[in-house]
């Protein structure tokens, strides 16, 4: 909306045809705003009444312009993108040396691809033909003892071993198994944590289903005070050993807003120290 | 496919283009050619040949790609933005603004212009009021120019210019008062 919104629709006309005793007040202080006189008034009326009279012509273009417009309607539009066109003897020369590729593996002079019938178990040197009857003899073992197991159970013979027990025997399994990686693990744990602390993961990089499992695992209860702190995870009992940890869901007491509680470490296997899962846990 | 061209809204023709009617692409060329044509050659300080090289490019826009123009909406404000763009590109590449005859070169026209005989004086009055308008700049310029040589109206002028008509308004007065201040040996003229 400008000032001249105020003139009437065709203000031209009321410049051509109005005097400037004719104007309206509104007309009149528009005018005087702008700082025209009845002299400047005057002097754009003529040059406007000037304009009217005279008449722009058409000028006609050169006739060559419309020949090349008219075969250029004709042309197919090109195609837009990275089509890279070569000429045809390029095209050419490479279909015939793919059929010559081809063609050179398929009648390969001499080629017998039957020749070599022997089984592929006989080409197995006798060494290690003896290793895998071994390894195959210890597997079928493995399987008997499962079977023992599963009959053990069966039979209530684990029952008696109170559950916390077992966990703690089940964890030192894993322990001993990881025993050889231990030092470089909490090496690579201490630096993740360092990692965590330094660089939290901004809570749009977890994926929905991933805060969708950790919603599962745990929900920490925090108020404002806790927020940017450092949190310890209440209920690791929800966790079982080799539970992957990658993110945790909690609430504010009121429930007002989810936030997202990142660990950097992605996957964290509690049975590898379940002590270290404090620290990891970081609220923003 | 043909029939009588010449009775068909611009807005069909271009329906017809976009369908590959090679015959409509020659009505409309024939309809805008001499107005384009006169519209880049007052943008483009009278250079003919620079003219007809946008006057071309315009209009293989319009053969190559037709579906650029929404058919449901008026085609000659269309023409024009796409003419109006054009020339915005060649200001933004050439810093030449001011014209190649400027103002202080241009001859002389006599202050007793009442004595000469009025067809020549309009003529004179033209060829000024065009010097003039190369000292005016953009948009105001393009503006007048649509308004008074190619008699658009207030609202396509608009549409042209992506803005309000109240500012077409204003525009046209600012150049009009412009004008009337560095011609008024021409002030006689319909009196």
């Amino acid at each position: 909306m400008t000032r001249f919104d105020k003139f009437s629709e065709d203000f031209e006309k009321l410049l051509l045809k109005s005097d400037f005793g004719d104007l309206s007040k509104e007309e009149l202080a528009l005018l005087e705003a702008e700082g025209i006189t009845e002299e400047e008034f005057h002097s754009i009326k003529k040059t406007l009444e000037a304009l009217e009279s005279i008449q722009e012509e058409p000028i006609a273009p050169s006739s060559n312009i419309k020949s090349k417009l008219m075969d250029a309607f004709d042309e197919k539009p090109k195609r837009k993108g990275l089509i890279i066109s070569f000429p045809f003897w390029i095209t050419s020369g490479i279909s015939i040396a793919a059929l010559l590729a081809i063609a050179f593996f398929l009648l390969k002079p001499g080629a017998d691809y039957n020749q070599n019938s022997t089984p592929v178990a006989q080409q197995i040197p006798e060494k290690q033909q003896k290793e895998i009857a071994q390894t195959e003899e210890s597997f079928e073992n493995a399987s008997n003892q499962e079977i023992t197991l599963s009959d053990a159970q069966e039979n209530n013979v684990l029952n008696d071993i109170p559950a916390p027990a077992a966990e703690d025997i089940l964890e030192k399994a894993d322990l001993v198994v990881a025993a050889e990686d231990v030092p470089e693990k909490a090496l690579q744990i201490r630096e993740e944590v360092d990692f965590a602390l330094k660089e939290p993961i901004a809570a749009k990089e977890i994926s929905s289903s991933r805060m969708a499992q950790a919603k599962d695992l745990s929900v920490i209860q925090i108020d404002s005070q806790n927020i940017g702190a450092i949190s310890t995870l209440s209920n690791t009992s929800a966790f079982s050993p080799n539970t992957t940890l990658s993110s945790v869901t909690v609430q504010d007491s009121r429930k007002r807003t989810e936030k997202v509680v990142v660990t950097k470490k992605k996957s964290y296997s509690l049975a590898e120290n379940p002590s270290d899962l404090k620290n990891l846990v970081t609220i923003y | 496919m043909t029939g009588n061209l010449k009775v068909l809204s611009d807005e069909v023709l271009m329906e017809r283009i976009i369908q590959r009617d090679k015959m409509a692409f020659s009505e409309l060329y024939d309809r805008y050619s001499g107005r384009m044509m006169a519209y880049f050659m007052r943008m483009l300080w009278n250079d003919r040949e620079k003219s007809e090289d946008f006057l071309q490019d315009l209009f293989m826009k319009i053969a190559r790609q037709p579906e650029l123009f929404d058919t449901s909406r008026v085609f000659k404000p269309w023409i024009y933005a796409v003419a109006n763009n054009l020339c915005k590109m060649e200001y933004r590449k050439t810093s030449k603004r001011a014209s190649s005859v400027s103002l202080d070169k241009a001859p002389e026209i006599a202050d007793n212009s009442q004595k000469i005989p009025e067809q020549v004086d309009r003529r004179a009055f033209s060829r000024k009021l065009k010097e003039v308008l190369e000292t005016i700049k953009e948009p105001h310029k393009s503006t007048f120019m649509l308004r008074y040589f190619d008699e658009l109206s207030l609202k396509e002028i608009a549409q042209i210019h992506e803005c309000s008509e109240g500012t077409v308004k204003s525009r046209i007065f600012y150049t009009l008062r412009n004008i009337a201040s560095k011609m008024p040996q021409f002030q006689h003229l319909n009196s």
